[in-house]
Parts: C-alpha cells; structure tokens; sequence
C-alpha cells in the first residue's frame, strides 16, 4: 500500500467499514510511515465529527470522570453510573442547602442592628429613628416622664 | 398459520408506506402524513446538524426550523428527485444561515485546551490508531474539540467540508445546493483541507512541547 491508496482508506478505517485484510496494510503502512502516521493523528482531530456516525450523549458523559478509562465507564452498568444512582436526594441537596446557610448567615451579619432609644441617646442623634423606647419604670423613661417628655412626642419629633 | 397473520401483515403493509405514498399524501392535504416524513428523517436532519453544532439544543431547534422550511416550501419539492437530497438542501441551508448569523472570528488558531481535550489530544499523539478509533466514539471531548477546530473555519469552508466529507457529496452537488460555482467549491474545499491540516499539526506540536516541558 503506498501513501496516496493509505490517506484514501482513512475515513473507512474510521468508520471501521475497512475490510481485514485492508485494515492490516493500512496499519503495517501507517506504522513504517512517519508522513502517513502524523497525517492519521491530524485527520483524527476533526473525524469525530465529521465521520462518526453519532456522537456520545453529554448526560452519559457527565457521569464518567475525566481521567477515567476510555469507554467501559459509558456502560450503564459502570461503577460511575451505579453511584451516582445511588446516590440519596439528600446528599444531592446538600451543597444548596449549605449555600443557602451560608446566605442566611452572611445577610444577619451584614444588615447593622435596629438602633434602641440607648444607642440613639449615647450617640447624640435626635432625629435617628429608635426601634424601641425605654419602659417607664427604667431609669431613662422616669428621666423623661421628669422633663415632661412622653414617648409619643419624642416619636413625632 | 399464514391465514392467521395476513390481516397483521396487511396492517403493518399499510404502516409502512413508502416516502411516495407519504409525499402524495401531504401533496392531497393530509398534514399527518408529513408528521410521519419529518420521524423518518428526524435522525439524519439531526446528524447533519450536528456536524456544524455541538449543542443539543441548537441542534434540535435547527432541525425544527428545518421541517418548518420543508412543510412550507412543500410545493416546491419535484417527485423526480430524492426527498432526502431536497429536504438535506433546506438542513444545509439553516445550518449555513446559522454560521453565518453567529460570525465567529474566524482562522485563529486554537491554543487554550480543558484538562480533558488536553487528554485526548495526548492519547491521539500517543496511541495506536485502533485505540485512538476506539476510545473516539465514547469520548466528549473529542467531539468538542472537532467542533471547536472546525468553528475555525469561515462558514463557506465549513459547510464544503462538511458537505464533501461528511455526507459525501460531489463538487457538483454542493455548488447545485449552495447555488455557488464549482470553482468556489474546489477552492474552499482546498482552502478548509489546508486550514485543518494545518491546524490539527499545530495543536499536536503544542502538545508535544507542553510534553517536553
């Protein structure tokens, strides 16, 4: 077989309708023929798409690892396969749920506390909104019961 | 025996009418029947998509938009040429406008690879070529980085090379379905067999250095 009658029988060897007895020139060419050899690497670049007469389902990918074995992993019997169903709802829900806590978490310590009538009085603003006022019987609240000031007017203020 | 299954025989005779008795059938009005043209052809439309889209999506959305064109454009089909070769026509046709629509930067060479293209590149280095044809067929990442080298293309060169190799057809047939010359043809077909060339040997030599390193 010389090279012209090898690069010819390519796309057969690919779509392995070669019959033996040409498969076998094909490969003794292509094992003392460097040119020819490079020429099979480059053409298998873009073969699968071009000469494959299917191309592998992306979920059955998804369950083979990338370093894994060539094809026995697509198998549905494969242990990929066989984990990943058994894997529990729960244990597919738990980096959301963890994420979600995280949120949570993440929101309570970044809103600043509603500020108490105390904190608005140390910090000296009057118009800052309070979210409670002191009870009566505390010693802030005998202090403005003493000025005349109910919590009611400091609220309209 | 025989007398028992002919009313089955004659019932599966009838399910299993021709593309003919199909296309009179839609010609005469009954739309049902190019329901069941377009599940015929739904595979072979698909692959064809597929040769220029690696998603799945796109894919079943162009051979959608594929049958739409077919059904509406029904009365522009002649009985005397094969309905494949007329509905690949309209399939060829979207797919082109899509590439086209898509503009993708063309000819740059491709020099970023994922872990797993990375892997398949060496295995096709390194392999023998039963193995490399082996382990092609399940491997993802094969596909990818054929559509990824073949996106390198101009949308002219891409479909001629997917035309002519892939589907076989003749220089003749493409520019008759591209309504382009078969001058155009011959020359993109060199330039797209050139580029890929040249573009699978720069990868492999990447990948020899990164070895080396």
């Amino acid at each position: 077989m010389n090279c012209f009658e090898a690069r010819n029988e390519f796309v057969a060897f690919w779509r392995k309708t070669l019959d033996n007895e040409r498969q076998t020139r094909l490969l003794a060419h292509l094992r003392i023929c460097a040119g020819c050899d490079r020429s099979f690497r480059s053409f298998a670049l873009t073969a699968p798409v071009l000469y494959s007469a299917s191309e592998p389902d992306w979920n059955a990918e998804l369950a083979r690892p990338s370093s894994g074995s060539v094809s026995s992993d697509f198998r549905s019997g494969s242990p990929v396969a066989q984990n990943r169903s058994a894997m529990s709802p729960w244990s597919r829900l738990l980096p959301a749920f963890v994420m979600a806590a995280a949120a949570v978490i993440a929101i309570y310590f970044a809103v600043p506390p509603r500020m108490t009538f105390e904190d608005a009085i140390a910090a000296g603003t009057g118009n800052t909104e309070v979210a409670s006022y002191p009870p009566a019987e505390s010693s802030f609240g005998l202090e403005l019961i003493a000025q005349g000031t109910t919590p009611t007017d400091v609220g309209d203020e | 025996m025989v007398a028992a299954l002919s009313p089955k025989l004659q019932t599966w005779s009838e399910a299993v009418r021709s593309d003919d008795e199909l296309i009179a059938e839609v010609r005469s009005g009954r739309t049902a029947a190019f329901a069941e043209l377009a599940s015929r052809y739904r595979d072979r439309v698909e692959r064809l998509c597929q040769r220029f889209f690696s998603d799945r999506e796109v894919v079943r959305d162009l051979a959608q938009e594929s049958f739409i064109r077919a059904f509406a454009g029904f009365s522009t089909y002649r009985a005397e040429m094969p309905f494949l070769g007329w509905l690949r026509a309209i399939v060829a046709n979207v797919c082109y406008d899509e590439l086209r629509r898509r503009r993708r930067r063309p000819e740059e060479l491709i020099a970023d690879f994922s872990a797993p293209e990375a892997n398949w590149i060496q295995l096709v280095d390194h392999s023998t070529p039963e193995q490399i044809v082996q382990a092609a067929e399940a491997r993802r990442e094969a596909h990818v980085l054929a559509h990824r080298l073949l996106d390198s293309l101009r949308p002219e060169d891409r479909m001629v090379m997917v035309l002519r190799e892939s589907e076989g057809l003749s220089v003749e047939e493409v520019a008759a379905m591209m309504g382009w010359s078969e001058a155009k043809v011959k020359i993109r077909a060199f330039r797209a067999r050139q580029f890929m060339r040249k573009q699978a040997e720069s990868i492999l030599s990447q990948q020899r250095q990164r070895v080396v390193k």
